[in-house]
């Protein structure tokens, strides 16, 4: 090998430095540890965090918990939710402190609600100016301000293990990856990691197509390493699968203009969030603005935003908290508030940003190996949320960080064994020496076979999937890169498919139709069976086995009495249990 | 053009630019390369996701970023 290897030692390793990363690592310098952090990018302009739009969801003293609480569904864990819910607003004030501009009336934070963002989950959110993009630069210019070390380009490949096995029966002491630009292969050793490399997602476009809704580097790499090297994994089919624009920005971001005076509607002109029978009025949930754009097309309409009465005020905050898709929309040649902007429906699988899947972490963001700690959407978030956004991943890295420093603190720095380094370098080099499959052919392939899942899925056509893609890993050998930038996008797509099987298999598992998965062989939300968490885990066989943990919910709040003409969620049936909310 | 690749268009006026280097490290995706004459050029478009930050990041507005209307064409008819 003509590759140089570079070494690299530290307290703590930080991998991926997105909105969990960049948290985590000023953390870890807060707390006295030298820390080193890897981006598969670039540091500061990465990940979902740098493309984000910018509504901060947030509590404020004063909020109704309850309220916070409600939009999460009924999977989580009350317990960390609640506190989480309570450290978003702790985290504003550390980016106000730092200078992280956010919209403000009057001097005060302003928060607007229909700013609803996730998936499942309602909530008020503060507007970021220049949303994502503006405030990870004052982050990186705060963590760089306090000497973390960073190297760009570098994807980490895998985790390097005492024992120098995948999956390890020993601990996490340092990971590997390779330069993206330069031939050289990068060992770093840390007494703890960190792993923030992102959520799952199928990365890159099809040829052809514009903006996938996704930044193109998160494939899911943070999940697949884990994955191999043997930790609990959790939650991995809940949110899984998604309609999505494939073209503006369909991570948080689009729904944000309802509440403003803006709609869906369909090529008629009706509002197709009525036909939910929700008061979309007040919030557009993604979940239900997915199943009804999944309804319009399948009666073969499709669906467009119509900002028609938004006022010139409301435009003008839009292009504060959500550059990125005002400017698509301008470059495009619209007029937000004259056209009807179609909406785009993008095949199954190409949901991430805001999963909830990923290694499982106690509450000091351990996962279940010893010096591996995860945070953001590359683990489970304690389970807070069946979807990760950006505050809640940006509290989840702060913690993180200070875990991860504190045993670092009685850790110490081991020699990565030099058959595990060899084997991993040649693992993620192979390509260049590939054969004559390429990266568009699987990817085209594996496309294919999320786009065949279709809206409406069932057993057969997961089965399918999941062996396409199958497959697809069983020839994967072969596939040739063509220089060092098509290495990051091979290496990438590989661990795209090698979680999308297990996603795949946790979707076969769970037997019921939750969210946005739905099953034509498993119509009901099946809460007397499934108010459960999945769980997985790498076996030395190379065997995945799935189990189903009881969710804690020793402490369910709710303090309000259904609406006349409502009724209470199947939950609190099942729970039988109301409490007053703490003040 | 259904089926014709259609990635967003990445244009570098080389008259307006200073050749800061400023552009490469701004984009995420690994597009942008600068020339042995200073200047950018992109060298991977088919991976631009027009996400625009090369573009904002250029302190002389040298960069600009096009998207294509192709998902119209792909709409059902309106
Ligand atoms: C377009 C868009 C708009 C959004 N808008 C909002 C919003 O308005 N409000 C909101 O709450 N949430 C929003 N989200 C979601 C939010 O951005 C994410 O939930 C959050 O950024 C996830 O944080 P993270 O740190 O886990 O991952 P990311 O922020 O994605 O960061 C992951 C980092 O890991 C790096 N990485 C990946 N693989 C590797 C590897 N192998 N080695 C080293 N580094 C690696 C990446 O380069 C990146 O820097 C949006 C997401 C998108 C895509
Ligand atoms: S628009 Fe984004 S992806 Fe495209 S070249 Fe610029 S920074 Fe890179
Ligand atoms: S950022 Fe602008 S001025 Fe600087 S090198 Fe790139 S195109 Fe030229």
């Amino acid at each position: 090998m003509a590759e140089k290897i570079v070494h690299h030692q530290a307290d703590v390793l930080i991998i991926g430095g997105g909105a969990a990363g960049a948290m985590a690592a000023i953390r870890a310098k807060e707390c006295g540890a030298d820390v080193l952090l890897a981006d598969k990018s670039v540091f500061g302009a990465s990940g979902c965090a740098a493309l984000a739009s910018g509504a901060y969801i947030t509590y404020m003293p004063g909020d109704d918990l309850a309220f916070h609480l409600a939009g999460r569904g009924v999977l989580v864990n009350q317990t960390q939710a609640i506190k989480a819910i309570y450290a978003t607003y702790d985290v504003l004030k550390i980016l106000d402190g730092w200078g992280v501009r956010f919209v403000k009336e009057n001097g005060e934070i302003w928060r607007g609600k229909g700013f609803s963002g996730a998936a499942a989950s309602g909530g008020l959110a503060a507007g970021l100016v220049g949303g994502g993009t503006a405030m990870m630069k004052v982050v990186r210019k705060e963590a760089l301000r306090r000497g973390v070390r960073v190297l760009n380009r570098t994807p980490i490949t895998d985790l390097l293990t005492s024992d120098g096995r995948l999956p390890t029966a020993g601990q996490v002491i340092g990971a590997i990856g390779f330069s993206g630009r330069e031939e050289e292969i990068h060992v770093c050793q840390a007494k703890s990691v960190v792993m923030c490399a992102g959520g799952f997602n199928f990365g890159y476009k099809r040829p052809g197509q514009n903006f996938a809704g996704m930044p193109l580097d998160i494939t899911s790499d943070g999940v697949a390493m884990q994955l191999r090297a043997g930790a609990v994994m959790g939650n991995m089919a809940v949110g899984s699968k998604y309609l999505q624009s494939m073209e503006f920005c369909c991570a948080p971001g689009i729904e944000h203009f309802t509440t403003m005076g803006t709609g869906w509607v369909n090529k008629d002109g009706v509002d197709v969030m009525r036909r939910f029978g929700e008061s979309e009025a007040e919030f557009t949930r993604r979940l239900s603005l997915g199943h009804a754009v999944a309804l319009e097309m399948l009666e073969g309409r499709s669906v467009y935003l119509d900002g028609s009465q938004l006022t010139p005020d409301k435009v003008r905050l839009l292009w504060n908290v959500i550059p990125i898709i005002m400017q698509t929309f301008e470059n495009a040649g619209y007029e937000i508030t004259r056209d009807r902007i179609p909406y785009i429906p993008v095949n199954a699988a190409t949901y991430g940003s805001s999963h909830g899947g990923g290694a499982v972490v106690n509450e000091k963001l351990e996962t279940s190996l010893p010096g591996l700690f995860a945070a953001g959407a590359s683990s489970d978030g304690m389970n807070i949320s069946p979807n990760l956004n950006l505050s809640w991943c940006m509290v989840l890295g702060w913690w993180a960080g200070e875990h991860a420093a504190k045993y670092a603190q009685s850790a110490s720095l081991r020699d990565a064994m030099p058959e595990q380094v060899g084997d991993l370098s040649r693992k993620a080099l192979k390509y260049l020496n590939g054969d004559r499959l390429t990266f568009n052919d699987v990817h085209g392939k594996a496309a294919q076979a999320l786009i065949d899942l279709g809206v409406i899925t069932s057993d057969e056509k997961l089965t399918l999937a999941r062996n396409t893609l199958l497959d697809l890993l069983a020839v994967y050998d072969k596939v040739k890169a063509k220089d060092r930038h098509d290495l990051v996008k091979v290496v990438g797509l590989r661990n795209s498919l090698e979680a999308l099987t297990v996603i795949l298999q946790y979707l076969l598992h769970r037997q019921e139709s939750r969210g946005s998965v739905i099953n034509s062989d498993h119509p009901e939300t099946d809460n007397q069976n499934w108010l459960t968490l999945t769980k997985s885990k790498l076996e030395p066989d190379g065997k995945i086995k799935l189990w189903d943990d009881p969710i804690p919910r020793e402490t369910f709040y709710v303090h309000y009495k259904p609406k006349p003409g409502m009724s209470m969620h199947p939950f609190f049936k099942v729970v039988g249990r109301q409490v007053d909310a703490p003040k | 053009m259904a089926g014709q690749p259609r990635y967003p268009t990445i244009e570098i006026y080389k008259e307006v630019c200073i050749r800061c280097g400023a552009c490469d490290p701004a984009c995420p995706e690994d597009v942008m390369r600068i020339g042995a004459d200073g200047y950018p050029f992109a060298k991977y478009t088919e991976d631009c996701q027009a996400c625009f930050l090369c573009e904002w990041d250029c302190p002389v507005n040298a960069i600009k970023i096009s998207v294509h209307k192709w998902w119209e064409e792909d709409q059902p008819a309106a």
